[in-house]
């Protein structure tokens, strides 16, 4: 019962949020030493303002993970489950207690370091409060999820959409993240826009020429991978039927291009945006440039890597790339060759 | 007028389909075979949707060689077909009129036949199954593709559109358009004059 209900509630949680964990695993476990993270747990123990920020953190996550349980019970797959009704609270909390501290997986981890820190300063009532808040969040989404299993409720469908009537295929992918993955646009474009903002003003401190603002778009195109992998799923899986259809080259490869132009908005206009200060507008239409290249690139590589099952391509490829910057190759033709891969990607019949 | 030349087709599971040589002439051809059996792997190679080694033709042109030449010919109904579910039958029929520019009228024409109503407004997502496997067959209708691979289009359908699905099928092959067609219903095999009756077990062309 337990290998089940891991599978069925656990992990299709890690899998539809995978986009999250990577970049929380990127940030915690890649840009930050243990050492940062031990004093960061002493600032969020010391000051009250940074602990409450950090309950409100738990609390949104908690909210998260408990309605995205809600909408699994809705889901007519999962209707078999519904015969957990027939148990009791005690029962129920039984079984699922393991599907919860496997889902809260992160912020137990956390708690655990913010208790390490917190006894030793003492911290009795920061450390009790969120034991307390743990327990009190553990009661209340279990006995949420609980009702939510009793009470019968109608399949959750999209409503026909008031707008956009008759949805062009350019917006076809953008709908497709909207109705399934709507945090992982949100927080990647959030995390991108952030990572580019930072290295426009490490980059006006002084210190820096402009293969900084290249290295800093090879880094944010890097962080959309979770998008393009999303999308390969989508070509993969629900608009596979259309390769029946007779496309050629020129027609598939230009919608794609506007379908990228379109993702990619929201960077082009902050590239523009703080890159108007440049002293050499050419290095601002180069970076620009680049920036319309890499994302087309990431895709003809997550299509290979998801063809050929090479994941370390994906490592090579980015040390690949910093090298081609830091040795002030030109980023226009490295722009002309990653839209090139893509093409080459979109050039099979097979691909969609 | 469709060859099937040294085909063959494996997956990672261990699953495969090898077919030497077929060569199937104009008309209706009916594909048999158990669950698993490997008809639906055969029909998307031929649509053009799953890639395969060897070759395919028909009249002459190659899916390898030709393929946008080879997909205007070929239409497809998959048995258990998957769209976009925020998108409605009718912004599937634009876009795929887009492309294959079928005539003005036959989109409600077809839709009249295969008993269509208002729903083709709605998201997918609102489907039953019938309504999802009548979308495909519109699709599959629509243009005049030469040739028209149904995978158990009677599956799922009510019996009133059974029925004028049987007329259109007919229809449609005594204007020169040309079946694969597949079923498990017990009947099928009766409801044709099939030029050829092929059967597919573990993979291989009996």
């Amino acid at each position: 019962m337990k290998e089940i209900l891991i599978k069925s509630f656990v992990y299709p949680f890690y899998k539809a949020y995978l986009g999250f964990f990577i970049l929380v695993t990127v940030v915690l476990g890649v840009f930050m030493e243990i050492k940062q993270h031990l004093m960061l747990a002493e600032k969020i123990l010391q000051n009250d303002k940074w602990f409450l920020a950090l309950l409100f953190t738990f609390l949104t996550y908690q909210v998260f993970q408990t309605f995205y349980i809600k909408r699994l019970i809705h889901d007519p797959r999962y209707r078999s489950f519904q015969k957990l009704s027939f148990l009791g609270f005690g029962d129920f909390i039984r079984f699922f207690t393991p599907v919860w501290l496997a889902n809260q997986g992160l912020i137990l981890l956390y708690t655990l370091l913010l208790c390490y820190v917190g006894i030793p300063l003492q911290a009795w009532w920061q450390v009790s409060t969120l034991l307390l808040f743990l327990t009190i969040s553990f009661g209340i989404s279990l006995y949420f999820n609980f009702l939510n299993f009793r009470e019968f409720h109608p399949e959750i469908r999209l409503s026909k959409n008031r707008i956009f009537t008759n949805k062009p295929y350019l917006l076809w992918f953008i709908f497709h993240l909207k109705e399934n993955r709507p945090l992982l646009l949100l927080l990647i474009k959030a995390l991108s826009l952030f990572l580019l903002s930072g290295f426009f003003y490490s980059y006006y401190s002084g210190g820096y020429d402009y293969r900084w603002l290249a290295f800093g778009l090879l880094v944010a195109s890097f962080a959309q991978y979770p998008i393009w992998l999303e999308r390969w799923e989508f070509g993969e899986g629900k608009l596979y039927y259309f390769r029946n259809l007779p496309m050629n080259f020129g027609y598939k490869f230009g919608r794609e291009f506007l379908v990228f132009l379109i993702l990619m908005l929201p960077e082009l206009t902050l590239i523009l945006y703080q890159g108007s200060g440049m002293d050499h507008k050419r290095e601002l239409g180069y970076l620009l440039v680049f920036w319309i290249g890499l994302n087309p690139g990431i895709f003809a590589l997550c299509n290979w890597v998801q063809i050929h099952q090479k994941f370390s391509a994906v490592y090579l490829s980015f040390f690949l790339g910093f090298l081609a910057i830091i040795f002030g190759f030109n980023l226009a033709i490295l722009s002309v060759l990653m839209i090139s891969a893509a093409g080459f990607t979109f050039h099979s019949p097979y691909k969609i | 007028m469709l060859n099937l030349h040294n085909f063959h087709k494996s997956y990672s599971t261990g699953f495969s389909i090898s077919v030497d040589h077929l060569n199937l002439d104009s008309g209706i051809h009916l594909i048999k075979g158990a669950n698993g059996s490997g008809k639906s792997t055969l029909l998307k190679a031929i649509a053009g949707i799953h890639d395969f080694e060897g070759d395919i033709d028909l009249f002459g042109i190659s899916i390898k060689k030709e393929p946008v030449t080879f997909r205007k010919m070929v239409n497809f109904s998959e048995a258990e077909p998957v769209f976009p579910e925020f998108l409605s039958l009718d912004e599937l029929i634009r876009f795929t009129s887009q492309i294959i520019q079928p005539d003005h009228h036959q989109v409600q024409e077809l839709k009249e036949k295969l008993g269509i109503a208002e729903y083709s407004k709605n998201p997918i997502s609102t489907y039953s199954s019938g309504m999802l496997k009548k979308s495909a067959l519109l699709l599959a209708f629509l243009g005049s593709p030469k040739l028209i691979i149904l995978d158990e289009p009677f599956t799922t359908i009510d019996l009133a559109t059974q029925g004028r699905l049987k007329v259109l099928i007919q229809s449609k092959l005594n204007q020169g358009t040309s079946f694969i067609l597949t079923s498990h219903l017990a009947d099928f095999e009766d409801l044709f004059e099939y030029n050829t009756t092929l059967e597919i077990k573990n993979g291989v062309l009996l």
